[in-house]
């Protein structure tokens, strides 16, 4: 009887400890399953938060920075690597684990294809057409290397009038010829059509993926307007230049130095073309407003003014033609940016004789 | 066997205390962050409103022989030339600074207004200021804007500050 | 024996999961914690969006006057500020769609204060569905410059961001 006894009281024992192991165990799991769900919720929207916070303080950035023309804004060290693209005509940066790509839907910012992983510069310029459209900004890396063909007096001059602390470098063909890459991320060599013929095919293998040409003709009376062309190498053996493929336009054009520093900037046809037609979208809105403003201001002079001729049909009729070569800009088939750069000076003529008549001013 | 149950049970109320020792500090924590959050809001918003102010006051064109408010300072500083009417160039600036603010600042907003000629209240020119209820402890900004003379001759330093608390 | 077994069998379970409890509990705490600092973190987000706005809308080329003004005041041209409050609106697309991308879900007032006789409210810009009930205000002297008189206006732009 005792036996039997010891026997049930053992075994409740038994029982005992293994009922609370699996209590242990199961209370365990599902703890530690919340644990995980909590933790991946809290990461998702940090890392959400994070790239908000950037979308949103690079915007307040550009903002603030657009504010000071004519100067060189260093922006520290930006670890993390951002792309540059025109997809689909709209230019986006792409941040790194970054699920959608933003939109620089209004900023007027020139960068190359990639920066990051290095010491950021900022250099804004006023852009005028000739009243004033919008300052543009201008974004480059210590990693990108900006070379100019010194014996091209016309080069040379771009290269003083360059922005001082991105790295730059004014040398003669020979010394372009022999570089070797020296951990630079980019190479945009500023050249003129001699030079780049003396350079293309005698580039060391080692830096072909990094370079671009930023063609332009130096032989021309004036530099303005003009046309930039774009060279790079293919990026499959044999690793030739990609300056000949049939149906291919490499050039784009520019009509004043502020639009030429971004060719030189963006390195990249795309991108710099996508910026542009933001630019003549813009000058379509700003021309809009000044004529407005003439319109207004047209009644408030009597008809025997001569502010009054300023006013008036003559100076409206050039915007008007202005704006339709803005927005046929890029466009292949004509050179509406000839008639575009033309339209500029006449107005510029026409505000020069509004302020030695002294009347109210177009800019 | 009692005394097995007693120290199960003091294990427990161990247990409780920590755990709402760990919850009351978190709770003190988050307060405070809270708190600098707000006043970095107040800073924004009211940064802009403060250093731009003097610099638009001092161009604003009056009614008084389409002179603007640096040119009636100068001259309520150095000159005393400007009659605007039955008022002097310093009663004048006294007006229209005085209209300017109060439609700028609303009750709530907490400044000081003065023209200083070197370092001293200029004669003739109202302090404005709204401190009631006063709250200007060390949070205070300043924002002094130099009233530049346009003649040729040194006569000295005029200065407008805006003094903000919050 | 049996009686003794069960009570103590009662206490283990009761005390695990009265500890689960007050773990959970914790956890929920946190979390909740968690994300009032997350919309803490949004609405100084907004702030910052409020002055990047402000700035965007004082730096606007297209507004500003044709006269220098010496203490560097922001100067915005009477008829060039007319004609946009006349373009930013949702009956022109093009030019609306334009300014929202700047703008985004605020209102730009400039109200032009003194001299009294130039006094006048013009609307900038104002997105077309604001119902929403947070905003944030920020304001910003500037210059008013009528260039046919050449008065300068003293005058605050408001800006007001919804969210």
């Amino acid at each position: 009887m005792k036996n039997e006894n010891n026997k049930s009281i053992s075994k409740k024992g038994q029982l005992e400890i293994s009922f609370n192991w699996i209590f242990i165990l199961l209370a365990g799991g599902a703890i530690l399953i919340f644990f995980i769900f909590v933790i991946t919720k809290e990461s998702d929207q940090s890392s959400d938060i994070t790239n908000y916070q950037i979308v949103k303080r690079m915007d307040s950035l550009l903002a603030a920075v657009e504010q000071n023309p004519l100067v060189m804004k260093d922006l520290g060290h930006l670890s993390s690597k951002i792309d540059f693209a025109c997809q689909d005509g709209l230019h986006v940066y792409a941040l790194k684990e970054g699920k959608n790509n933003p939109e620089l839907k209004t900023q007027l910012v020139f960068t190359p294809e990639s920066l990051g992983d290095a010491r950021l510069w900022a250099w804004t310029k006023d852009y005028g057409a000739p009243y004033p459209v919008s300052s543009l900004l201008y974004l480059s890396d210590s990693k990108t290397l900006y070379v100019f063909q010194k014996d091209s007096f016309v080069i040379t001059e771009l290269y003083e009038n360059f922005a001082d602390n991105f790295t730059k470098l004014n040398a003669e063909i020979s010394f372009i010829r022999n570089m070797k890459d020296t951990g630079i991320n980019k190479y945009i060599l500023v050249v003129s059509k001699l030079g780049y013929q003396a350079l293309r095919n005698n580039m060391g293998s080692s830096i072909r993926s990094k370079i671009t040409f930023v063609v332009i003709d130096d032989t021309n009376p004036s530099l303005y307007p003009g046309k930039v062309a774009f060279y790079k190498y293919r990026t499959a053996a044999p690793y030739s230049i990609d300056d000949n493929t049939p149906g291919v336009d490499y050039e784009s054009p520019y009509t004043s130095e502020e639009m030429l520093y971004g060719a030189i900037v963006t390195g990249d046809k795309s991108l710099y073309e996508c910026i542009i037609n933001k630019l003549m979208k813009k000058n379509v809105v700003v021309d809009r407003i000044n004529t407005m403003r003439l319109k207004a201001l047209e009644p408030k002079f009597s008809s025997l003014d001569i502010c009054r001729t300023f006013m008036g049909g003559y100076t409206i009729s050039v915007i008007q033609e202005k704006t339709t070569r803005a927005q046929g800009f890029i466009d292949d088939t004509n050179d509406w940016y000839i008639d575009f750069y033309d339209r500029v000076k006449e107005l510029e003529r026409t505000r020069n004789e509004m302020l030695r008549q002294g009347c109210p001013t177009l800019y | 066997m009692k005394k097995n149950a007693q120290i199960e049970i003091a294990g427990l109320i161990i247990i409780v205390v920590l755990v709402s020792l760990v919850l009351l500090f978190t709770l003190s924590i988050n307060i405070n962050k809270v708190k600098n959050v707000v006043s970095e809001q107040k800073t924004i918003r009211h940064t802009q409103l403060r250093e731009r102010f003097g610099p638009v006051l001092l161009e604003t064109t009056t009614d008084c022989s389409n002179k603007n408010v640096r040119e009636l300072l100068i001259d309520c500083a150095f000159i005393n030339q400007i009659q605007c009417g039955a008022l002097d160039s310093c009663a004048k600036a006294n007006q229209v600074m005085s209209t300017i603010t109060e439609k700028t600042f609303d009750d709530f907003y907490v400044f000081k207004l003065e023209v200083l000629k070197n370092d001293a209240q200029l004669n003739g020119i109202n302090v404005i200021e709204n401190t009631n209820p006063p709250r200007c402890g060390d949070e205070k900004y300043t924002e002094t804007q130099p009233a530049y003379t346009n003649i040729g001759s040194v006569y000295g330093n005029l200065v407008l500050v805006l003094t903000q608390c919050y | 024996m049996r009686k003794k077994g069960q009570i103590q069998n009662m206490e283990s379970i009761s005390v695990m999961i009265i500890i689960a409890i007050l773990i959970v509990l914790g956890i929920v705490f946190g979390f909740n914690q968690r994300t009032a600092d997350l919309k803490i973190q949004r609405t100084e987000i907004k702030e910052i969006d409020a002055t990047g706005i402000a700035l965007k809308a004082g730096g606007l080329k297209e507004i500003k006057c044709s006269s220098a003004v010496d203490s560097g005041a922001v100067c915005f041209d009477y008829y060039r500020l007319k004609a946009i409050s006349e373009i930013s609106i949702p009956d022109e697309p093009e030019y609306y769609e334009y300014y929202y991308g700047l703008f985004k879900k605020s209102q730009i007032t400039v109200n032009m204060i003194y001299p009294d006789a130039d006094a006048e409210t013009i609307t900038m810009y104002e997105y077309a569905d604001s119902t929403d009930q947070n905003v944030s205000t920020s304001y910003f002297p500037v210059i008013v410059y009528e260039p046919v008189t050449k008065k300068n206006v003293f005058s605050i732009m408001e800006i007001r961001v919804y969210s």
